[in-house]
């Protein structure tokens, strides 16, 4: 087993708060009403593939 | 009509943190693009010469125009969510990527970091270098295959963090690592270099500080941990209990690891504990917004204001 497995636990943050996910799949944004620090953006520089390709 | 000056925000207007910066710079002045998005700006790309269009539908031309540059985001998070490595739409994808990439190490850009900077200075290991050479306190750290070796090393708990990614999906849910304590005894059967976690010592923080730093420039926030987790991320409401803070000395080194690292934007993580300030955490694409206004706004005008500055 790895770390992942062993030490990854869903997505609470977003899992929390309320109002829909934008239809594209997409996180939603950030509002005034909000104002949390979004854990699966905030290492989200270079998407995966793209850290592949650059 | 071509502009004379213009700032290059790569990124997405959906994304607050670049809404706030470019909600600051006039239409005339501002070319906003990402690999999703570029069709809406870009006119044309040689060797020589790249065309852009500004919001407003001026040209801007590289070089030519005097241009300053920030890299928030290559792509909307979950753009390339499912793409299989090697498939027809990662060819695509890779297409729009490289051409971005072209852009992004154009030479007659100035940026606020400059890509492969922003790149390097992801990486914690990088992070602690820098942080050595400047004398800055970090946390004892330690990558081993033995756990035992870590519990000897680091004490028993440690922490354990994640060089890759901090989050990922699994079962069509996105799935977070928060740092918590972690006991030898519990990684019974783990292979703790199938995906390398840094491990470190457990710091016991009297405050938690996120520092925001543009250039020469930085604001402190500060929270206190009674009663939150050793990791505030996993905790909302913690999120909104930062205050505005003066640590002139930890301030000082924030901007002077920055520097270090060559980064021209930074959020950082630090704790203060007995013995003073322990820096955790760089990350250079990092947010800010959460925190309180005092903090806040004068993160995004100083980001916005040398962007538009010619100088």
């Amino acid at each position: 087993m790895d770390l992942y497995t062993q030490l990854g636990e869903p997505h609470r943050a977003i899992a929390a708060l309320p109002g829909p996910t934008a239809e594209d799949g997409r996180p939603r944004p950030l509002t005034t009403e909000t104002k949390v620090v979004e854990t699966t953006d905030e290492s989200g520089l270079l998407a995966a593939f793209s850290r592949v390709t650059l | 009509v071509t502009v004379r000056q213009a700032a290059l925000l790569i990124g997405d207007l959906t994304d607050p943190h670049l809404r706030a910066v470019a909600d600051l710079l006039p239409a005339n002045r501002k070319v906003v693009l990402d690999a999703a998005t570029f069709e809406t700006a870009l006119v044309s790309v040689t060797p020589e010469q790249t065309i852009l269009r500004t919001s407003a539908g001026d040209r801007v031309s590289l070089p030519g125009s005097s241009v300053k540059g920030w890299i928030r985001r290559l792509a909307p998070a979950g753009w390339d969510h499912g793409v299989q490595l090697g498939g027809h739409r990662a060819a695509v994808l890779a297409s729009r990527v490289s051409l971005l990439a072209a852009m992004m190490r154009d030479p007659s850009v100035l940026w606020i970091t400059p890509v492969d900077r922003l790149y390097a200075a992801e990486n914690k290991i990088t992070q602690y270098r820098a942080a050595a050479t400047a004398g800055i306190r970090c946390p004892s750290t330690m990558i081993a295959m033995d756990r035992q070796v870590l519990a000897a090393e680091l004490g028993d708990p440690f922490v354990l963090k994640p060089l890759g990614p901090g989050n990922f999906e699994a079962d069509e849910h996105q799935h977070v690592v928060y740092v918590r304590p972690q006991y030898a005894a519990d990684l019974d059967g783990v292979d703790l270099l199938e995906a390398p976690f840094l491990a470190q010592s457990v710091i016991s923080a009297k405050k938690h500080l996120r520092i925001v730093t543009v250039r020469e420039e930085a604001w402190v926030a500060e929270l206190d941990p009674e009663g939150l987790p050793l990791d505030w991320r996993s905790h909302i409401p913690a999120h909104g209990a930062f205050r505005a803070a003066s640590w002139p000395q930890v301030r000082a080194s924030a901007i002077q690891l920055a520097a270090e690292l060559e980064v021209g934007l930074s959020a950082q993580d630090w704790v203060i504990d007995d013995d003073g300030a322990v820096f955790l955490d760089l990350n250079p694409g990092g947010q800010w917004l959460f925190l309180p206004e005092a903090v806040s706004m004068p993160a995004t005008k100083a980001l916005a204001g040398w962007l538009i500055d010619a100088g």
